[in-house]
């Protein structure tokens, strides 16, 4: 019988990146990369579970930064262009290996998967995966999730109300539009909460969040089962707590899965290693070395030789993950139960491009894992917290602790020497939107009709810019060292169309070409309403 | 992605690197002045053309029949490449326009059309001292439009300019000067604060006190989270230049506020402006217990032992619970579970980059290329050869040690005459290393 339960959540997210100015953009790689190596193999995992009657739940965040992108036709059309390339260049390598037999089987492997990412991308998804997770969640078997708009992290927009609000108002709203339901439950950016949160959310009719551990223990007043039941904030909206040590087995550097020597190596690529002259055509945008995704090698241990890669070893080796993990929450729920006078559930929340694009075999993990907990054993069952609300409606009231799941625990990544220089602008452009608003909103109306269009456009634009500019993903780039120069143009720009928009709107002097160039060029949110933003 | 110490954060010590263990990461931004690494470049490309894929496959099919397929594509594929290319190579023939910035545009992530003389002076790259202080000011960062130079040279592709950047991004204004200071909490024991002032504020504040000797003083006032604690307030001094600041709030749970303003040396205070408050969090667990909830001191420690927190010693000594500072250390990526961490920290490199010493790598393949009759058909090794519409063929191989005969044959298309042409090779290899370092090198 069920001791207990764990709720898988798997937090899909990337920043806005679309260049119509370029042909080629590097950046955009990011967006078909996660495609090819983690939201189609999910959905293919989904899709065979389901197909093969396996009772599972699973919640899954998708962004709405990242539906946009999903749903724009030019990132599908680059996407499936890509997708012909790679294609193309693994039908190239299994030529050239025909006389290493282990790399030739592995590049015969690679035409497989990709032509098999290819007939789930055009056959089951119509070229939109938006559909396919839609049908998916149907089933009940998976919870759609969001995320705040542009993914901005709430807790470093200096308590701006209006400003919070328009990135969890937009959320819901554009969760709507994707999904065809409004979002039951929310991954706050970061795992960043702050006391104040859960009342935005209220507002949108979000019923749940997840905070990372200490923020529900460190919550007030003290939590009675610490992070193995949620809690309720006064707002009515319900807050769960991330468990540390199932995050642990996955994540862990030293312990986790993914750093098996079994498993392919996420460095070693052909971009990087084989002649410049072949894969060059296959090199995105300007052409300089990166990664293609097609890798030969596992990884092996601490040392610079790499054995080659066995894709059926690692399977197995998957296999034998899931088993354990299954096997230590099975030991967590049994021994919790004995301590709680009701069932615990156990919220595990990963990255999902953690499984697929870095951990390789990661969405077998999954398959396995949830093939598992359906079958092998009887203690633990598969939950979304929705289902848990459902079953367990007592629940102790209690306001979460600031918190995040970044470094050290707070906003210390996001907030430091490399990155507080955008505060000053975003805060203050956040500000000057909210007074926009004001000014306009009784301009037009109930419905704004009296608003000139082109001022609408101006505004509802001006609304956009500053959401883009808000990415946490800018200021996360600009600590980490790498793509620093594409972060801090980012942010400039949007900063900076933004406060051409609010000056032309401030003096009435909107130049219509250059509205219309913008609008193409950052064309996130296409039914945004800048009266989001009205306090 | 391997890090040093976490900027301005109290406590010392490493990240530790993702899996595997050559060093992969990036090294924190550069120092001021020095170009940051090629991040985002880009460049108009002629359109690809996609040669296959574009049909649905078999789903069922032999591995010969999957190999014979990926020769056809390859083959189409390599045409299209070669039409691509001659293409490219008509417009390298045309005269080029005058383009001086050409380099630069080839390795830049946006053309730099959005005039670069106009871009700020000030807010780009960070400074480090700050950084490495885990306190006090950063400058403003400085915009940096020095050329980047790119690990490799891109090849020349073509002559389509990127597209002309109709946007013209002003720069972002340097300065506010609205007289408004704004405080940022940090973690449980660190605040943030950035302001603006007003020279004329700040001049009409200089003469009301009267002293030469005045310093600009941060003033941070701190109050009570329960009834019966005292308020109180600090001073810090800041350098007249400083935009902004970190300070040691080190009460977890309290609120803040903090002024900015001109102190004189006899301890005369004009505050120039007053932020907002912040209310830092708790590290530890909440003091208040809900009586509904009948819970026990000793099983509320048990489930924060079992939620993965620390032990009550930890709690007691003040320290930041064991659970954050030592998981944070084991997880891997710098962002900890962060997202986009996947992508941003963990960037790849050519094989052997890592090494700590010198290296080297040596890889070999063969060409094998070839014209007939374009009727005829040609094997090598027994499996067909796709052959462009002009009869010509080229294959490539990777070339292990060891023997090869190449048998390739050519079959004339009425099927009544054959050439047969079989190169044979062997290839070894060698390997030797000299050091003429000395050892305490």
């Amino acid at each position: 019988m069920t001791k207990g339960y764990l709720a898988l959540i798997l937090h899909a997210h990337l920043p806005y990146v679309r260049h119509p100015e370029h042909d080629e953009f590097l950046e955009e790689h990011w967006f078909f990369e996660a495609i090819t190596e983690t939201y189609i193999p999910l959905i293919q995992v989904f899709d065979q579970l389901l197909q093969d009657r396996v009772p599972f739940r699973i919640s899954m965040a998708v962004s709405p930064s990242l539906a946009n992108m999903l749903a724009d036709p030019l990132l599908m059309q680059r996407y499936e262009r890509r997708l012909n390339r790679l294609i193309e260049l693994a039908g190239r390598e299994v030529e050239r290996t025909a006389w290493q037999p282990e790399f030739n089987r592995l590049a015969l492997h690679y035409h497989w998967l990709f032509s098999r990412v290819r007939e789930t991308f055009v056959d089951r998804c119509r070229r939109d995966l938006r559909f396919a997770l839609r049908q998916i969640a149907d089933t009940g078997a998976l919870e759609l999730m969001t995320c705040a708009a542009t993914h901005g992290y709430l807790p470093l927009m200096n308590a701006n109300r209006p400003a919070m609000r328009a990135q969890i108002q937009l959320a819901a709203s554009e969760h709507e539009r994707h999904f065809g339901r409004r979002p039951r439950g929310i991954w706050l950016p970061e795992c960043a909460y702050e006391p104040g949160v859960d009342t935005l959310l209220a507002e949108a009719g979000i019923q749940f969040f997840v905070v990372d551990t200490h923020g529900l223990l460190h919550a007030t007043p003290r939590p009675k089962y610490g992070i193995f039941a949620p809690i309720v904030c006064p707002s009515g909206v319900v807050a769960f707590g991330r468990d540390l040590e199932s995050s642990k087995q996955v994540w862990s550097a030293k312990e986790g899965y993914p750093g098996d020597p079994i498993y392919r190596d996420f460095y070693r690529d052909i971009g990087w290693d084989l002649d410049y002259d072949y894969v060059a055509p296959y090199l995105p945008g300007d052409k300089q070395r990166t990664s293609i995704g097609i890798k030969y090698h596992r990884i092996t241990g601490r040392t610079d030789h790499k054995e080659v890669y066995d894709p059926d070893r690692a399977r197995r080796l998957a296999a034998e993950h899931a088993g354990h993990f299954m096997f230590d929450r099975e030991r967590q729920v049994e021994h919790l139960r004995g301590l709680m006078d009701q069932e615990p559930i156990v919220v595990a929340p990963y990255d999902a491009e953690l499984f697929g694009h870095w951990w390789h075999e990661g969405p077998q993990f999954l398959d396995f894992l949830l093939r598992k907990i359906a079958f092998d054993q009887e203690s633990l069952e598969t939950t979304t917290p929705i289902e848990y609300l459902e079953r367990h409606p007592r629940i102790q009231e209690a306001t979460p602790s600031t918190s995040s799941w970044g470094y050290l625990g707070f906003h210390e990544y996001w907030l430091n020497g490399d990155n507080d220089w955008v505060y000053p602008h975003l805060h203050r452009a956040a500000e000057r939107m909210v007074n926009l608003a004001e000014r306009y909103q009784y301009l037009g109306g109930e419905e704004g009709a009296g608003v000139p269009p082109l001022r609408v456009r101006a505004l509802n634009q001006a609304a956009r810019e500053l959401l883009l500019a808000q990415h946490s993903d800018w200021a996360f780039i600009m600590k980490t060292g790498a793509m620093v120069e594409y972060a801090n143009r980012r942010t400039w720009a949007h900063l900076s169309r933004f406060r051409r928009l609010a000056q032309d709107l401030e003096a009435d002097r909107i130049d219509p070409a250059w509205l219309a160039e913008v609008e193409s060029r950052d064309n996130i949110f296409p039914r945004i309403d800048y009266r989001i933003y009205s306090p | 992605m391997s890090k040093g110490p976490a900027p301005h954060s109290p406590r010392p010590g490493g990240r530790g690197k993702a899996r595997s263990g050559a060093k992969r990461g990036r090294l924190p931004a550069a120092p001021p002045g020095e170009p940051e690494p090629p991040a985002a470049p880009s460049l108009a490309w002629a359109k690809w053309i996609d040669a296959i894929g574009e049909g649905d496959h078999e789903p069922e099919e032999s591995l010969e029949q999957t190999a014979e397929r990926l020769r056809a594509a390859t083959e189409a594929a390599e045409r299209a490449r070669r039409a691509r290319e001659s293409t490219a190579q008509a417009a390298e023939d045309q005269p080029p326009t005058p383009s001086p910035t050409r380099r630069s545009r080839e390795r830049i992530a946006v053309p730099p059309r959005h005039a670069p003389e106009t871009v700020p002076g000030s807010w780009l790259t960070p400074v480090s001292e700050a950084r490495s202080l885990g306190l006090g000011p950063t400058r403003p960062p400085k915009f940096t439009d020095a050329p980047l130079e790119p690990t490799l040279e891109p090849r020349p592709l073509s002559n389509v300019p990127p597209a002309p950047d109709r946007l013209r991004d002003e720069p972002l204004p340097d300065r506010y000067e609205d007289d408004r200071i704004t405080l940022i909490c940090r973690d449980p024991n660190w605040l943030h604060a950035y302001w603006d002032l007003n020279p004329a504020s700040v001049s009409r504040a200089r003469g009301l006190l009267d002293d030469a000797a005045d310093h600009f003083v941060l003033r941070l006032h701190h109050f009570p989270a329960l009834a019966g604690q005292a308020s109180g307030q600090t001073d810090i001094e800041v350098n007249a230049a400083a935009r902004n600041w970190y300070l040691h709030g080190g009460r977890p749970g309290h609120a803040f506020e903090i002024e900015i303003g001109l102190r004189a040396a006899d301890g005369r205070f004009v505050p120039l402006a007053r932020s907002n408050r912040v209310t830092a969090p708790l590290d530890r667990m909440s003091e208040v217990v809900d009586e509904k909830w009948r819970l026990l001191a000793e099983d509320a420690e048990r489930m924060y032992t079992l939620s993965g927190g620390y032990s009550s010693r930890a709690s007691a000594s003040g320290e930041l619970p064991e659970l954050m500072t030592r998981r944070m250390d084991e997880l891997m990526g710098s962002g900890v579970g962060a997202s986009f961490g996947l992508w941003s920290a963990s960037a790849p490199q050519p094989p052997g980059a890592g090494h700590p010493g010198f290296w080297f790598v040596l890889g070999t393949e063969l060409i094998v290329y070839g014209a007939t009759d374009p009727g005829a058909t040609v094997t090598c090794q027994g499996r067909p050869v796709p052959l462009r519409p002009d009869g010509t063929f080229t294959l490539r191989f990777a070339l292990p040690d060891g023997a090869q005969e190449i048998a390739c044959r050519a079959t004339s298309a009425d099927r009544l005459e054959a050439i047969s042409i079989t190169p044979a090779l062997t290839k070894t290899t060698t390997r030797e290393e000299q050091s003429h370092r000395s050892s305490d090198e």
